[in-house]
């Protein structure tokens, strides 16, 4: 049995003429917090619904908990579950009877959590749905979904709204359910921020396709900024460094690398005088690579890892 | 245990832990045979993959900082900073020549680095 709790191989999945995922291969393994970056229609709500069931794909294979996803049972019996945009109680219903709702649904429903997380941030019980403000509404449902305890949990930006004591608080309750259960989580997000905070993975997609996963520690290590005057000889880097982008601005070329374990001095020797290589954030990588991949570098994403 | 992580920088977090605990050992915070935290209460207390606990341990370990005793836990080791001098003092050049390059990239001058060498090495404690 594989380590994965979501696989999906050359995953496509056309809304019309439009494709929202294209080809798109990804793993998952057991225990992590995976965070999804990408641009609006990259195509990350798209592959949250795939993955829980709630759509079909149009080519590729999806497995999730081991399964092919749409054989699992709706919210599969409460071992996935999912928050976006599209899934709200109505208007009337309280969080007591959305709890009940819910506990009636899932066998592993935890009612005390789940009212735990409702007084961390002073909810009533009684208060309807309706009443909720924006960021209310989002804890609540992540609460529920936290609640049922389930081993894949897909959060679709469950920060939106929130405020940063709350979104602290969502993403702690996060990874203790993650510590706890050896649970996984893949959440989407555009904050930079929060991914710096939550994530132990992150995958970048762009235009339904896959530009970059890897471990966030990796990146915080590893990545670093080349320029240089006159141009940088991209196949001399082979060996020492993946590049993940590459501009040119004027006479100076830029490239954002993944070094393989080399120093800072190995690259610089390897490039000539001339050139400058400094360590960046994960921000100014996502931008780089978001504004200027290169074609080659999306057929050859999985590799990257 | 209290240790500050900053999540937005461009140090692994597993590292940050590494260099907090060695600083504490190297400051007297930590004595010899103190027990780390387990790598669970560690990685709650934190809110991290108990992974990256596991890998900030392994590296202290491997820099002979600490042991691990099956089923007991982590200990600070009692044999750290016995280091052969010729290897000590290798180590500590190198240090030193990295810190001094970007000094005075930054336009320190010599006298100051000294100054605040001389200052930090009083904050660890009057033993070292």
């Amino acid at each position: 049995m594989s380590d994965h709790v979501v696989r999906t191989v050359e995953l496509r999945r056309d809304f019309g003429a439009v494709r929202a995922l294209d080809g798109l291969s990804l793993d998952v393994s057991k225990g992590t917090i995976l965070t999804l970056l990408g641009p609006n229609g990259a195509g990350k709500t798209t592959l949250l619904r795939i993955l829980m069931g709630l759509i079909e794909p149009t080519g590729g294979q999806v497995f999730v908990l081991g399964s092919p996803a749409r054989s699992q049972p709706a919210g599969g019996a409460g071992r996935v579950a999912y928050v976006g945009d599209r899934c709200e109680p109505p208007d009337w219903a309280t969080p007591a009877l959305l709890e009940g709702v819910q506990a009636g649904a899932s066998r592993t429903f935890d009612r005390t959590l789940f009212r735990e997380c409702c007084k961390r941030r002073g909810l009533s019980l009684r208060r309807p749905y309706g009443a909720l403000s924006k960021g209310q509404r989002r804890w609540v449902l992540t609460s529920l979904a936290l609640a049922c305890r389930p081993e894949l949990i897909l959060l679709d930006e469950p920060a939106d709204g929130l405020d940063p004591a709350a979104r602290k608080a969502l993403y702690d309750a996060l990874r203790d359910h993650v510590n706890e259960r050896e649970a996984t989580a893949i959440v989407t997000t555009h904050v930079i921020a929060d991914v710096e905070r939550i994530a132990d993975e992150v995958a970048i997609i762009d235009a339904g396709r896959l530009i970059l996963h890897a471990p966030l520690e990796d990146l915080r290590e590893n990545i670093r900024q080349v320029e240089m005057s006159g141009g940088i000889s991209l196949p001399e880097l082979g060996g020492l460094a993946t590049v993940l982008g590459s501009t040119r601005q004027g006479d100076m070329a830029i490239a954002w690398v993944k070094c393989n374990g080399v120093s800072d001095g190995q690259l610089v020797r390897r490039l000539g005088p001339g050139a400058t290589v400094r360590n960046v954030g994960l921000e100014t990588l996502y931008l780089a690579i978001a504004e200027h991949q290169p074609a080659a570098l999306a057929e050859s994403g999985k590799g990257l890892k | 245990m209290y240790l500050h992580l900053d999540h937005h920088s461009g140090e692994p977090i597993y590292r940050q832990i590494v260099e907090a605990i060695k600083y504490q050992v190297a400051s007297g915070q930590l004595a010899q045979e103190d027990r780390l935290p387990s790598i669970r209460t560690l990685a709650e207390e934190l809110k991290i993959n108990p992974r990256t606990v596991v890998k900030a341990y392994e590296e202290l370990q491997h820099a002979g900082l600490v042991v691990m005793r099956h089923g007991q836990g982590v200990f600070v080791s009692v044999n750290h900073g016995s280091t052969p001098q010729s290897v000590r003092q290798k180590a500590i050049a190198d240090m030193a020549r990295r810190m001094l390059a970007e000094a005075f990239r930054i336009g320190a001058p010599k006298d100051e680095v000294l100054r605040i060498i001389e200052s930090e090495a009083n904050k660890m404690g009057p033993e070292q």
